[in-house]
């Protein structure tokens, strides 16, 4: 059995049908799709049991219905095995997922970007503001709502060069 | 005694977004007690200018030159990882002369990258001679560059199915010549720079990140390597034609500015030994283009590559259509700037500026 099949059958043994889907889907590339609420569990055990000791990137992605978070993690010692675990946000009006940065500390800034560009509320994150648009960038004037959270897909361009000005409070 | 109770009390200092530690505009805002930095938060985004939005409303090759904006210094390691990731994408083979090809110039990227820090980082610390030592050697480096590909900075000389246009004439023997050149100022370097006292007391104990902080928190490239992990993915997850090239991945576990630096000085060695292999085994004839398909089939794909800084990352959603349905990039530059938050704690005022410089910093592949 090599490596890579090694590390999914223990997390089907573990998690069974917490795995919505559980595939090798190319080469060194583990697909996992689970539900919001076992992400943490699910990332412990793959932090600390199968020693995936790097968290690379979470990225977000709008489906227009839903909302999809990607985790790609990494076992830099060991194989080339790349985990990607899809997480499915269902609810678009008040999105939530849970902070993993108790796991991996690089989580960080990749969750204050996750809410910062798309809105997603990211639960028991320790620092949770927005990174990349200015801090009080809710109070700023804004032309549509979209704004607030520009890698949505609703987002409108804006029809006239832009120019930012702070309301005085 | 007000002298005392002066020094005892807290204080924020702002260092940025102009400021002569940040190569770049960023904010450094570190809270100090005396001359120990207690608190230390980076604040970005002065240069964010939605490339992943751009992105989502451009065919996918028109979005190509713009991944050489992302990072001045290697723009062709960005569009190479992103060129890759569409070919990936799309089950796409070029031939093997454009490997060869695509792999000496990633090399030679990678050699007038890491020229571009020695000077930045011999700058920071007070070595001020290098500053324009390593700049000379970077413009014979950019001459060939240029010569290949018609620009100095902003190449836009892959695309998807291969190669914009071949070698010129004449390009192998100087590029041979140039390697060759290169091996020996750079043990010059290593004279300059290690008999410099300065340069030593100012590198060596300072910055130190252990093996298990730097997995946790995101490190990659030459800071993991100088922490004691092989990680380098043109051994782990090789791509192009770097599984018949022999080199070796210098590791370092000291952790150290110091140690950041001798695993970049000994890259470049090691990239000067895989151009001339690669020259070697190139076969001299053979097409370098192929037309790709219009539209990006349904799927996702993640592809990864060694860029200078380390680990460079495209997450590409396609959805049947010519224009990317979602790109996510993953930067190294980006990882390794979330890790001073953390090793800037506890470290003194000074020593800031040598931490700062010796992970590399770029702010257009960290704002996007």
């Amino acid at each position: 059995m090599s490596i890579i099949e090694n590390h999914l059958n223990q997390l089907k043994e573990k998690f069974g049908v917490k795995l919505l889907i559980a595939e090798i889907s190319d080469l060194n590339r583990i697909r996992l799709q689970i539900h919001v609420d076992d992400v943490v569990d699910i990332m412990q055990f793959v932090a600390s049991e199968l020693q995936f000791t790097s968290l690379e990137a979470i990225s977000g992605v709008d489906y227009e219905t839903y909302f999809e978070v990607v985790y790609h993690i990494d076992r830099w010692d060991g194989d080339a095995t790349v985990l990607q675990v899809h997480v499915k946000i269902e609810d678009r009006e008040n999105p939530v997922i849970p902070s993993i940065t108790s796991i991996w500390e690089s989580a960080n800034w990749h969750e204050r970007e996750l809410f910062d560009l798309f809105g997603i509320q990211v639960k028991n994150h320790p620092n949770l503001k927005r990174l990349l648009l200015p801090e009080e960038w809710d109070e700023y004037e804004h032309k549509h709502i979209s704004e607030l959270h520009p890698m949505r897909r609703d987002y409108k361009l804006p029809e006239k060069p832009f120019f930012f000005k702070p309301q005085p409070k | 005694m007000r002298a005392k109770i002066i020094m005892s009390e807290q204080m924020y200092i702002h260092m940025g977004p102009q400021h002569p530690v940040n190569h770049g505009l960023w904010t450094l805002k570190v809270k100090t007690a005396g001359e120990l930095v207690v608190d230390a938060e980076v604040l970005i985004g002065y240069v964010f200018r939605m490339i992943e939005k751009i992105a989502e409303s451009r065919p996918y090759n028109a979005f190509q030159p713009l991944t050489n904006r992302l990072c001045y210094v290697s723009a062709m390691s960005w569009e190479a990882c992103y060129t890759m990731a569409i070919e990936k994408l799309m089950g796409l083979e070029v031939s093997k002369r454009a490997q060869y090809i695509r792999t000496i110039m990633l090399e030679l990227q990678r050699i007038a990258s890491h020229l571009v820090w020695i000077s930045a980082y011999s700058t920071d610390v007070g070595v001020v001679t290098m500053l324009v030592i390593a700049y000379r050697e970077r413009e014979y480096v950019l001459d060939l560059l240029e010569h290949v590909t018609g620009s100095r900075m902003m190449y836009n000389y892959f695309t998807a199915g291969g190669l914009r246009r071949d070698l010129p004439q004449g390009f192998e023997e100087d590029c041979r010549n140039l390697t060759i050149y290169i091996d020996e100022r750079i043990r010059e370097y290593k004279a300059i720079l290690e008999d410099s006292k300065v340069f030593r007391l100012r590198s060596e104990d300072v910055g130190i990140l252990n093996k298990n902080d730097a997995l946790n928190l995101g490190a990659t490239g030459p800071v993991l390597r100088a922490s004691g992990v092989k990680a380098d993915l043109r051994r782990i997850e090789p791509y192009l034609v770097y599984d018949k090239l022999d080199f070796d991945i210098p590791v370092r576990s000291a952790g150290d500015c110091f140690a950041r630096y001798e695993i970049r000085m000994e890259e470049i060695f090691q990239s000067n030994r895989i151009i001339r292999q690669a020259l070697d085994q190139m076969p001299s004839e053979g097409g370098i283009f192929e037309k790709p398909p219009r539209k990006l089939p349904k799927g996702d794909v993640y592809f990864r590559a060694e860029d200078p800084r380390g680990e460079a990352g495209f997450y590409i959603v396609g959805n049947e259509d010519k224009i990317p349905y979602r790109v996510k990039i993953k930067s190294p530059a980006y990882s390794n700037l979330a890790i001073c938050n953390y090793i800037l704690k506890g470290a003194k005022v000074a020593d800031i500026a040598p931490t700062v410089a010796s992970v590399d910093l770029c702010m257009g592949e960290i704002d996007r």
